[in-house]
């Protein structure tokens, strides 16, 4: 059994249709990843899994439980952790503080104690700055932030939004390796929403190509990387990746 | 005149200290501050005093030179300073003296009811012991001017070094001698006024020459050990950690009992302004919860202010209507319980007000920044134009209030607490009131649902992704904030006798609001330092009648410019408005 999976989902924003059938799957310990054009409603899909919007039709099952009637809440609760496009820092907030927001939901002190030490193994570079404001981080270090304070939850699966948007190359790589190894020593799963197609495919086992809210294609990242026509209009004008 | 000239720093300075201080004095500032001696002493044969009417001329004239000297190297005049600064306070004293011969020859005071012939003379400095001919006069005034402009540029070359030490010796002499009849009254309540009459203050009710000197010489001195690092701060660092806690303690403790004693020090005109600092740093403790924790802009917290006051007023007055049913069950429950009245009111305001903030939270529970700021003040009115309502008039008295309202009495003492003659008892009911809500929103703000308040604050969105039940949050603080405005009603109540509609207008809510910002938004330290600030002082300076609220503004707008994060800032505050090694101030 796959341990989220959505069937058939419709989602909008008042009387816009952005999400029209989509259906996909993410089997424990993998990492899939999502890709699209801009406004093909890859946001709206996590965000929709994610409790903030409500799908009109269809339903999402976390490990076959039906988790889309659920408010947002609840869902981090059952441990569905999003990481957010564009981060979602808190600004004034120092870098632990935004870390200990990340494990709301937990109640075991010494296991947010832990957690937030090997958060900090994981991203040396927070530990460095860990009274420092949120706000006052780099775009890469902020995008580490984010994704620590999404491990700090402990998530069974953790939805990741453009973790690569705005950085130069070099960041670009490191936030790869980090999803790397967070799937591969950690066995964290991960649902990962890129528009650098090239390095999401390198690192995720399936992929997914949505389009106007449908899922145009699907298959295992190695074929999706040859895929003629994924090559043509995702992966075409990006060289080397 | 050509526009170079027009551009020259003197020329634009006096004549902007001219027109402002012909401003002030046609709506009547300067005038109300004229009977107001700042200080008095013996000059020139004569006794003489200065008055903060006059002294805000002297200041305008100052600041003219002080704007127009160009600055130098630092710690001395530039060459041309104390030309241009002695030109710019000439060009203000010019206007000055336009303005009083304008005066003199054609009647304003069919525009200006305050143009008075006692005005051109104290613009003019004249008058009084100065009369004399009108060109001695327009001499005698331009000298002054050029003479305070030269001061201006002076001071603008100083070392700033010097410039530190000076500036709390100036304010506070100045300080002293407004608050003069204060301390005068205050002293006299203890019998100690006639020790210190004759050399600190003069009968006028100004600070004499010797005290000026004296507080002047101290606050310098003080300037002076804190240089040395002889701050008590500095000095408890240096301190080994276990006596430094030692000390900590016996401080605080010290701090308490003098807290303890202060009405009885201060007499009850100053305990009653204490009680009304006391109820509005209450409700500041509340507002801050809902406004500075979780970022929620409440414009009609007066509401629950009013709710918990009528609550309290229903169920402990005598003319109230349930005022027969209650003395049927005091008169039955008066065997078994020594508490009545005012320690039943006081739960069932927190709970009424508290219910009431949170179902007032639950319709604007999605509205955000501005729309929920007009709903809020909706809400507030609503509340208020109810109560004054003949609808409710049989229940809540409409626009008569509710008067007769019991007293607090003290369990097993029979000291009953009524505020309008026992404004020193009430202080300590207040006080333990704070006491109480300053250890709630210290644990709150600790806590996980304070953690919760804040990411909210910062982003809902994000803050609901990181799996906060923001509709649990939100009334939470809405709930508590509200609570705690209910305690203040009670009290106000008691404090009063009678409330009135009237009483929770819309400005409380901005007051309350004012002094949040004023303290440093979510600080509980900074609660405190508003209500004193934005509350006490207004009330001790009365006298000063309605140009109060207008230097209140003044202080609100230079606040806002110069200390956006507040007096006392919590650490995001301080975070996010003085980035990188900007000093901090004391939590
Ligand atoms: N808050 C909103 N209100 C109305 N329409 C929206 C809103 N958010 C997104 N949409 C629309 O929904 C569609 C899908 O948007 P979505 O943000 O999911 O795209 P995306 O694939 O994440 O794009 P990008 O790569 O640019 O982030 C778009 O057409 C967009 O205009
Ligand atoms: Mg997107």
């Amino acid at each position: 059994m796959a341990l989220l999976e959505l069937r058939d989902v419709h989602s909008y924003y008042d009387r816009i249709q952005a999400l029209k059938g989509v259906s996909l799957e993410v089997a424990e310990g993998e990492v899939v990843t999502l890709i699209g054009a801009n406004g093909a409603g890859k946001t709206t899909t996590l965000r929709t899994i994610s409790g903030l919007i409500r799908p009109r039709e269809g339903s999402i099952y976390l490990a076959g439980e039906r988790i889309s009637e659920l408010p947002a809440h609840a869902i981090v609760a059952k441990g569905v952790v999003h990481v957010p496009e564009g981060r979602g820092i808190f600004g004034r907030l120092t870098v632990e503080e935004n870390l200990r927001i990340g494990a709301f939901t937990r109640r075991d002190k010494a296991g947010i104690q832990t957690d937030l030490d090997a958060v900090f193994a994981t991203f040396p570079r927070l530990r460095e700055r860990r009274r420092q404001a949120g706000g006052t981080l780099s775009g890469g270090e902020q995008q580490m932030l984010a994704m620590g304070r999404g491990l700090m939850a402990r998530p069974r699966i953790l939805l990741l939004d453009e973790p690569s948007m705005g950085l130069a190359p070099i960041l670009v790589e490191e936030i790869f390796a980090i999803i790397r190894r967070l799937n591969r020593e950690q066995g964290v799963t991960i649902l990962l929403v890129e528009q650098n197609a090239r390095a999401a495919l390198e690192v995720a086992h399936r992929g997914y190509v949505l389009e106007t809210g449908h899922v145009r294609l699907a298959g295992p990242a190695a074929e999706l990387l040859v895929d003629p026509e994924v090559t043509k209009a995702y992966l075409g004008g990006e060289g080397q990746g | 005149m050509s526009r170079s000239l027009l551009q020259h720093p003197s020329l634009r300075s006096g004549l902007i200290a001219g027109l402002v201080t012909v401003f002030l004095g046609l709506v009547g500032f300067l005038s109300a501050f004229q009977d107001d001696a700042l200080l008095v002493g013996h000059l020139l044969g004569a006794n003489r005093s200065l008055t903060l009417g006059t002294a805000v001329v002297l200041a305008a004239l100052i600041w003219a030179g002080a704007r127009a000297a160009p600055a130098g190297r630092p710690g001395w005049p530039a060459p041309r300073g104390p030309l241009y600064g002695a030109l710019a306070g000439l060009v203000a004293a010019l206007v000055l003296a336009a303005f009083a011969r304008l005066g003199r020859s054609v009647d304003l005071r069919a525009i200006f009811p305050k143009a008075s012939p006692e005005l051109y003379d104290m613009v003019a400095f004249s008058g009084g012991a100065f009369a004399g001919e009108a060109g001695w006069e327009l001499l005698r005034l331009l000298i002054l001017g050029a003479a305070m402009g030269l001061l201006g540029a002076l001071w603008q070359g100083l070392a700033p070094r010097s410039r530190r030490l000076a500036t709390p010796a100036i304010l506070l002499v100045l300080g002293l001698g407004v608050f003069a009849e204060q301390f005068l009254l205050v002293l006299a309540h203890n019998g100690i006024a006639e020790h210190f009459r004759g050399w600190l203050f003069l009968k006028g009710g100004g600070l004499a020459a010797p005290g000026a000197i004296l507080v002047a010489v101290l606050a310098v001195a003080a300037g002076l050990a804190a240089e040395r690092g002889w701050t008590p701060r500095q000095a408890l660092a240096r301190q080994a950690p276990a006596r430094r806690r030692a000390i900590l303690s016996l401080g605080w403790t010290l701090a308490l009992a003098l807290t303890l004693v202060l009405p009885w020090l201060l007499g009850s005109y100053h305990s009653d302004v204490l009680d009304t600092v006391g109820l509005y740093a209450l409700m500041g403790l509340g507002l801050n919860i809902v406004v500075g924790f979780a970022g929620m802009l409440d414009l009609g917290y007066v509401a629950f202010f009013a709710l918990g006051a009528y609550t309290a007023a229903v169920l402990t007055s005598k003319e109230s209507f349930l005022a027969p049913c209650i003395r049927l069950v005091e008169g039955v429950c008066a065997e078994h319980m020594p508490l009545t009245g005012f320690w039943v009111a006081v739960p069932a305001a927190v709970l009424v007000a508290g219910l009431g903030g949170v179902l007032l939270g639950i319709p604007v529970l999605k509205m955000r920044g501005d729309y929920l700021a007009i709903i809020t003040l909706g809400f507030g009115e609503i509340i208020r134009i109810l109560a004054q309502s003949d609808w409710l008039r049989p229940y809540l008295g409409g626009s008569q209030g509710i008067a007769g309202i019991a007293p607090a009495t003290i369990p097993f003492s029979g000291i009953a607490v009524a505020g309008l003659r026992k404004p020193q008892l009430l202080f300590y009911l207040i006080l333990a009131a704070c006491l109480l809500a300053v250890f709630i929103a210290r644990r709150l703000r600790d806590s996980r649902l304070g953690r919760a308040w804040m990411a909210i604050r910062e982003d809902e969105d994000v803050a609901e992704a990181m799996g906060i039940h923001l509709v649990m949050t939100k009334l939470m603080a809405f709930g508590t904030g509200a609570a705690l405005a209910g305690l203040a009603g009670t009290l106000f109540g008691v404090k009063l006798t009678t409330i009135y509609p009237h009483s929770f207008a819309l400005l409380v809510s901005i007051n309350i609001l004012a002094l949040i910002i004023v303290g440093g938004m979510g600080s509980i330290a900074g609660v405190m330092v508003g209500a004193l600030v934005l509350v006490g002082l207004p009330e001790l300076l009365r006298d000063f009648q309605d140009f109060r609220w207008m230097a209140f503004g003044a202080v609100l707008v230079w606040m806002m410019l110069n200390r956006p994060e507040g007096l006392l800032p919590d650490a995001e505050r301080r975070r996010e408005l003085r980035p990188e090694g900007a000093p901090a101030a004391a939590d």
